[in-house]
């Protein structure tokens, strides 16, 4: 059931998600090409195009994240999926998998999209840039080890809360004004938040600065955020299975 | 055992409004049971509570024998009383779904009711009139072989012309050895459906009864038994 259920989640989003991606991969190729011509307006203006739909990429999955946790799971659509003889598990795993999908190929694409930028922009110096970033990650496997599962463990947690967001705004509001609950519920969950973290971080509130004063500290980081993932997934879990009212 | 659907003394409350009084009924297997009552009467909600979409609750409940679980929605086909339909779908695409889903789905049968309905094969769903939608909802729900059907309100809001089909298909494309459970307000033309009426008012279940014996004995249409034992409701 729950490969079914990822098919549809698959199915549901990618009419939407292949189109963008073509567009980034193609502007990155004609932006290429611009810079080969050398002309400076062309090369410009395909720059700020392709930086825009890169924008608008990122934009894009977090909107398509959002509404795919929230309206698709307790609006209307929640007749169809929660009459679906599949389990609260499965439902969850199919969100958040295919979801994490979405956000790890919106990076790549974009880090193609730079990528190839930089080749084409600086290709005198783009294979000494590339040779020393090689270098880096294979002189510092841990280092890159650690950046790799912060990242994941960081995106799991967004996925986490906004599905918790959703689960509990649909628990404790029934009424027209969703929106503006749901936004002052997901601040209410960020203070919450920040105060558990400060805790456990202490003087490291943020990625940047344990990566900058003490990378080890990035694993402290790492753990809380798995942490409270964990507490979220938890929560949306018990909400949906025991406390559902699809409306 | 001869009950689809049992149920024992369940509570339902939205805050301090009861939707659910002390609600006991035991549905037997292969009738067409309606569920009749005014709006606001407690009937979406005990259909929501069999479906699996409202897991609070107070009591006990069974389909088939098994609690509310993923079991039990593969027996129950459900109409909901709105669209569910999602805006990248296409018809297809919600076929294939309930193919994947339900295994007792009828392919055959859905083509059929889609070349009665005359809807067009290949639209995107949310380009088709309600009233296709609507149809489209209707042959998905009957092209399944379930034990149990549950409507809701499925004759509600319609033109006369739409209600006819949607009662004439319910009756000729439904599973004959299933039970049918349909709720509705609008009592006119339905008299003849029904083999047993469940009236709720207010939450509670005021009558439950073979609709043949209730006639007979009160000598009275099902309308003016209605109009009876609602003519207080609010």
């Amino acid at each position: 059931m729950l490969a079914k259920l990822m098919k549809h989640e698959i199915l549901s989003s990618y009419r939407k998600f292949l189109p963008i991606y073509a567009g980034v991969i193609l502007l990155t190729l004609i932006t290429s090409f611009s810079f080969n011509i050398q002309s400076i307006s062309a090369a410009a203006t395909f720059t700020s195009l392709l930086f825009t739909l890169v924008g608008i990429t990122m934009l894009f999955t977090f909107y398509t994240i959002i509404i795919n946790l929230g309206q698709r799971v307790f609006g209307k659509p929640g007749y169809l999926l929660f009459t679906t003889p599949a389990s609260t598990i499965e439902i969850m795993l199919s969100k958040v998998l295919i979801n994490m999908m979405w956000l790890i190929v919106s990076i790549l694409v974009s880090m193609f999209a730079a990528s190839l930028f930089i080749l084409s922009a600086f290709r005198e110096n783009v294979f000494t840039i590339l040779g020393q970033l090689i270098d880096l990650v294979i002189q510092n496997p841990y280092e890159s080890y650690t950046i790799i599962v912060a990242g994941f463990t960081y995106a799991l947690y967004m996925i986490g809360m906004l599905f918790f967001l959703f689960a509990l705004l649909n628990m404790i509001y029934k009424g027209e004004k969703k929106i503006l609950i749901g936004i002052l519920l997901y601040f209410a969950i960020g203070q919450v938040v920040n105060v558990i973290t400060s805790i456990f971080l202490g003087a490291y509130m943020s990625f940047g600065t344990a990566f900058i004063e003490d990378f080890n500290s990035i694993w402290v980081f790492t753990g809380t955020f798995f942490v409270l993932s964990a507490a979220f997934y938890v929560l949306t879990y018990i909400i949906i299975d025991r406390k559902l009212e699809i409306q | 055992m001869d009950n689809i659907v049992s149920i024992k003394n369940l509570n339902k409350s939205y805050g301090q409004t009861r939707a659910l009084v002390n609600v006991n009924l035991d549905l037997t297997k292969g009738k067409i049971i309606g569920l009749l009552g005014p709006n606001g009467s407690g009937k979406t909600t005990l259909i929501k509570i069999l479906t699996g979409l409202l897991q609070q609750f107070e009591g006990n409940v069974t389909i088939d024998g098994m609690k509310i679980s993923p079991a039990t929605k593969n027996v129950v086909s459900y109409l909901p009383d709105q669209l569910y339909f999602e805006s990248w779908m296409k018809i297809d695409d919600l076929k294939q779904y309930f193919e994947d889903m339900y295994s007792d789905f009828n392919p055959l049968r859905f083509n059929e009711l889609m070349y009665q309905f005359q809807i067009p094969s290949r639209d995107l769903i949310r380009k088709l009139s309600k009233g296709n939608q609507e149809k489209l909802q209707l042959a998905m729900v009957l092209s399944r072989d379930a034990k149990l059907y549950i409507f809701d309100e499925p004759i509600g809001g319609v033109d006369p012309a739409l209600r006819e089909i949607i009662l004439d298909t319910i009756m000729n494309y439904r599973n004959t050895e299933a039970t049918i459970l349909l709720s509705t307000h609008q009592i006119y033309d339905v008299e003849e459906l029904f083999d047993e009426v469940v009236f709720l008012k207010q939450g509670e279940v005021m009558l439950h009864q073979n609709l043949d014996e209730l006639i007979m004995e009160r000598n009275k249409s099902l309308l003016e038994i209605f109009k009876e034992v609602f003519r207080y409701a609010r």
